[in-house]
């Protein structure tokens, strides 16, 4: 059994030995004329598909309730991994079961379309999370109070500015409730209100037993959040474990890879060895870690 | 491959299938989506057009006027009520010719949605599809209109006639749409070739001659054109209000074979699109 919907099993979601592969498009295309150019080279091209392995042998199971985080490098597999928990895109190799209703975040008003109004679209969206058409129209008052649209939601989108769309497609998302909940890097968007109210979200979530993965370079949100961080690098798992232990070997990592970010990492140091001594009430500078994942 | 690995690929299979349909039978069904997306789609369409009933009918009807006045009257050719000749044609080829335009695009126009969300990916094509039949259907009237201004006589058989040709000519599109729409996903000269294979059909189907013009041996190639059969089939319907018939046995068996190939071939892309968009 892959598929339980009803939150009855053990595991909220279950990875067995999950790769995943893509086949990558030879550096030069072909063209028409190879035919007559080069015509072995073109059939080789045409058969030959570099293979690049964005996930190799993910095994993991993830329980009721857990807040679990996912980081890594970028390029590590995070989003593949997301994508695959989300049913967009099939795993290679191995099997997923996911047990309960499930809602992805992975952006907020897929399909927003510019041209509909706020109003059809947010019904559209609330249908594609996942929301019975019943619901969807239960719940259109309240998207539409608290997205604080007002008039403008039965404008044509297309006139929205970045903040009115986001917080429409925010509005969406949370009343659609979800006993897993995927989110991807939507948190780095928004203002503070905007994160702050994310947040809320998020525990209003967690009192209901929900499960909830996130993605994100942040890591801050996941040290304060997170139950469980499993830190990702190559497409395998690096570590997996308690947020605060995960999040420093991830720092290691990033520190490691490039000269620019070691620069960057003795720039934090130095400017916070530089103004602590004066003291003078202000301290603008932000922890080493939320510093790095502006970055 | 070895046979283990492909077992896998079995498993996952099912695994990735299922979400799906948990989901779509414990909340949003696959047949609100539809509905929604085929609203959307109407809705923004015509936004801010005044016209928007006009436009509809406009194409069939200018293309109309042009070809009744350049063979009607300048080369004289004689057919009995010109007019309606063509526009009997016309409408139903505008309708086939934008559904199947539209449907090539269909996933990648939305490929916000495709990749940010999974659904039923049947839901896009058919969109296309309904929402240009709706458009057609609501224009009949209007030719309806127009064949009894030219002198004849509304016939019974329309009552029939019109929802058996419509159904056909659905079918055949969205067999079409399907196929056509995964098809530009993964072959992206699809579009500007379907294009120009769209020009071809124009003159190699019955619209500005009459199939019994057509010298004996060119006519039978001609009939093997999906459009063939189904365009004399509306035409003969509103100028004779006659039933359509045996006649129509090639246009049934291209929508069959559109609709198993449609099917199967979006089958097999639904999983991957995401990854090929």
């Amino acid at each position: 059994m892959h598929f339980r919907g009803d939150g009855s099993g053990r595991y909220a979601v279950q990875l067995d030995h999950v790769s995943k592969r893509y086949l990558l498009d030879p550096a030069r295309p072909w063209r028409l004329k190879d035919i007559v150019t080069k015509p072995a080279s073109m059939l080789g091209q045409l058969t030959a598909k570099e293979p690049f392995w964005a996930l190799r042998d993910i095994s993991l199971t993830i329980e009721h309730g857990e807040i679990v985080g996912i980081i890594g490098p970028n390029g590590s597999g995070k989003s593949s991994l997301l994508r695959i928990l989300a049913g967009i895109s099939p795993p290679s190799d191995g099997t997923v079961t996911i047990d309960g209703r499930y809602g992805a975040l992975l952006d907020l008003g897929a399909g927003f379309h510019p041209h509909a109004t706020g109003r059809q679209n947010a019904y559209v969206n609330a249908l594609f999370m996942g929301l019975s058409k019943a619901e969807a129209n239960e719940k259109m008052p309240e998207i539409i109070e608290f997205s604080g649209l007002g008039q403008f939601i039965d404008q044509p989108m297309r006139t929205y500015s970045n903040g009115m769309y986001l917080r429409l497609g925010f509005s969406v998302a949370i009343h659609v409730q979800p006993d897993i909940l995927l989110v991807d890097e939507v948190l780095a968007v928004g203002d503070a209100d905007f994160q702050e109210r994310c947040f809320e979200h998020f525990e209003t979530l967690k009192k209901r037993n929900a499960t909830i993965i996130i993605v994100t370079h942040n890591v801050d949100t996941l040290v304060d959040f997170a139950d469980r961080t499993i830190l990702l690098e190559k497409g395998e798992i690096k570590l997996d474990g308690k947020p605060g232990a995960v999040v420093s070997e991830y720092l290691e990592i990033l520190r490691r890879s490039s000269p620019a970010m070691e620069r960057a990492f003795q720039r934090a140091i130095a400017g916070r060895v530089a103004e602590r001594p004066s003291g003078n009430g202000f301290d603008e500078t932000a922890p080493v870690s939320s510093r790095r994942s502006d970055l | 491959m070895t046979p283990q690995t492909e077992d896998a690929n079995v498993a996952a299979t099912t695994a990735m299938r299922r979400p799906w349909r948990a989901r779509a039978s414990s909340t949003s069904s696959t047949w609100d989506l539809l509905v929604a997306i085929t609203l959307r789609d109407l809705r923004v369409k015509y936004h801010g057009t005044v016209f928007s009933y006009f436009w509809w009918i406009a194409k069939p009807l200018a293309l109309g006027l042009v070809l009744y006045f350049a063979l009607g009257r300048v080369l004289k050719i004689d057919v009995p009520h010109h007019a309606i000749f063509l526009l009997a044609a016309l409408f139903p080829w505008f309708w086939f010719q934008a559904t199947v335009h539209a449907a090539t695009g269909a996933f990648l126009a939305n490929e916000g949605l495709v990749k940010k969300v999974y659904f039923p990916r049947l839901i896009l094509p058919l969109a296309v599809v309904l929402g240009n039949t709706f458009e057609f259907i609501v224009t009949l009237p209007v030719l309806a209109i127009l064949v009894f201004a030219n002198g004849i006589a509304p016939s019974w058989t329309w009552l029939i006639g019109i929802p058996m040709l419509l159904a056909l000519q659905f079918a055949l599109l969205v067999g079409l749409g399907m196929l056509v729409a995964s098809l530009n996903v993964f072959f992206r000269d699809t579009a500007p070739g379907l294009d120009a294979f769209l020009t071809l059909l124009f003159y190699v189907s019955p619209i500005i001659y009459p199939l019994d013009k057509v010298p004996g041996r060119i006519r039978t190639i001609l009939l093997l054109n999906p459009l063939g059969p189904l365009l004399e089939g509306w035409r003969s319907l509103f100028i004779d209000g006659e039933l359509p018939g045996v006649d129509l046995w090639p246009a049934v068996l291209f929508a069959a074979v559109a609709l198993v190939l449609g099917v199967t071939v979006l089958r097999r892309v639904d999983r991957n699109l995401a990854d090929a968009l």
